[in-house]
């Protein structure tokens, strides 16, 4: 609580969700599609590690649903997804912000993992899926992409004096 | 004064019921059509977002278009004006070749076959995930697409329409891996299912007798059993037939003769709403009325003979 909130932080959250929305169903070739980093995830562990009190379970839970209608999968299938991350992060995030930036890569590969196999199985559940293990990439190249992501709101946080 | 740790139950409790309700949401959305509406009032804001992100393929299309050669015009309009040449010399006879079939199906008192509408149809996007064959097409709920019509391109069959909003809808591809269709063999009627695997460019034949007659290079064409894919349209072609003696059915794989991965004008067939159990009593009883009225035919030249 005594953590203060800067003003105007909703206006580059906002538009992070709708470009990671644009990058989500950007249309790749499969054998890139198959790496496509979660770039909605990835957005989501950053503002909760920066603004834990603002962004939070229900907000990640709300932006889950959103990209659920969006690509056509089952309503709450990312919902859950994202509300699962946004909670190990936030009873991670006193820790996560003493780490350096490769620490903090390994959190969020072992995050997103974590949640990709709590989603294959409610996927396989609920429909089908391939039997191959390389649903688990998109995780890794996440984590690769994380120090780069992570400068980069940064500086933009930083230009529009949201800090 | 609260401490910063204390958050710590009530996180959890809000976790908890988050995950409750996407559960609920996940197993509503499966098994009944309860949230379509709000889906597709919700939905209505993803298609301009759709076409935002077709927008560099169209600028390509577009330049694409502005750069062709005169040449390659003259070629393209060339090769479609002899296309277009053997297609009409196909379709000569194909007024009297309907009637004649129409014809022969009354005599045997068999079912009319129904003359199917279609609608031209665009894909817009194709789902993000690879392991999912599904795309998005530009017609919906308001040009009246229901949901299960069938969808093909012009050389076969692409999928069935899984999931309509109001000005899109959504087609499952049959090479999905949750997706079957009922097919026969073009060249002896041999029944199989064939299956998506997940790969584009495979179906495979299930429940294929080892001794039944499936080669490589035959063509399934859809049965119409099943009541969700009118007959005859091509669907694969045969790959490779394996048999395994270890195994009770022979391993089929085929090759989708549509082009799933490359077209992107499709048609989608106003399939006639019935049921196979109907269907089966109305051609039953029409069967009946074709007898009754041989016999009675007999009966009255039998009478005129004598």
């Amino acid at each position: 609580m005594n953590e203060n909130v800067p003003k105007h932080w909703y206006l580059p959250f906002y538009l992070g969700i709708f470009c990671a929305l644009l990058l989500e169903l950007w249309p790749l070739p499969d054998w890139l599609a198959v790496a496509r980093p979660e770039w909605m995830a990835l957005l989501l562990i950053f503002w909760v590690m920066f603004l834990p009190y603002k962004v939070g379970v229900v907000s990640c839970w709300f932006a889950g649903l959103i990209v659920d209608i969006f690509k056509g999968d089952y309503l709450g299938l990312n919902a859950m997804k994202y509300a699962v991350i946004a909670y190990l992060c936030l009873t991670l995030y006193q820790r996560m912000r003493m780490f350096n930036l490769f620490q903090q890569s390994m959190m969020v590969f072992l995050m997103l993992g974590l949640t990709k196999l709590m989603s294959y199985w409610w996927q396989e559940r609920v429909g089908s899926v391939s039997d191959v293990l390389w649903f688990l990439l998109p995780s890794l190249v996440s984590a690769l992409l994380w120090p780069s992501m992570y400068h980069m709101i940064r500086r933009l946080n930083l230009r529009w004096h949201v800090q | 004064m609260k401490s910063i740790f204390s958050s710590g139950s009530s996180l959890y409790l809000r976790l908890l019921i988050v995950a409750v309700l996407s559960a609920a949401l996940i197993l509503i959305d499966k098994t009944t059509d309860w949230l379509d509406p709000a889906k597709r009032v919700i939905g209505l804001t993803t298609i301009p977002f759709y076409h935002l992100l077709d927008i560099p393929y169209e600028t390509a299309e577009v330049v694409d278009d502005m750069l062709t050669s005169r040449t390659e015009l003259v070629e393209m309009n060339n090769k479609l004006l002899s296309e277009n040449i053997i297609l009409k010399k196909n379709m000569q006879r194909m007024a009297a070749l309907t009637a004649e079939n129409i014809r022969l199906r009354e005599t045997l008192g068999a079912s009319k076959r129904v003359d199917i509408g279609h609608m031209l149809t665009e894909v817009v996007s194709v789902d993000p995930d690879p392991f999912v064959h599904r795309t998005v097409v530009d017609l919906g709920l308001n040009h009246g697409v229901e949901e299960g019509w069938p969808v093909i391109d012009a050389k076969g069959l692409i999928g069935q329409v899984v999931e309509v909003g109001y000005h899109y809808s959504r087609v499952l591809l049959i090479t999905d891996s949750t997706h079957a269709v009922p097919v026969e063999v073009n060249r002896n009627g041999t029944r199989a299912i064939a299956v998506g695997t997940g790969d584009i460019n495979e179906l495979k034949l299930i429940y294929v007798a080892d001794t039944a007659d499936v080669v490589e290079g035959d063509l399934l064409i859809t049965s119409g059993l099943g009541g969700k894919f009118p007959q005859g349209y091509p669907v694969a072609r045969v790959s490779s037939v394996y048999h395994d003696p270890g195994r009770p059915y022979a391993l089929v794989k085929a090759l989708p003769v549509a082009e799933l991965d490359r077209s992107r004008q499709w048609l989608i067939l106003k399939s006639p709403k019935r049921e196979p159990e109907k269907d089966f009593q109305s051609r039953q009883s029409q069967r009946l009325q074709a007898q009754q009225a041989q016999e009675s035919r007999a009966q009255t030249q039998e009478g005129a003979a004598q």
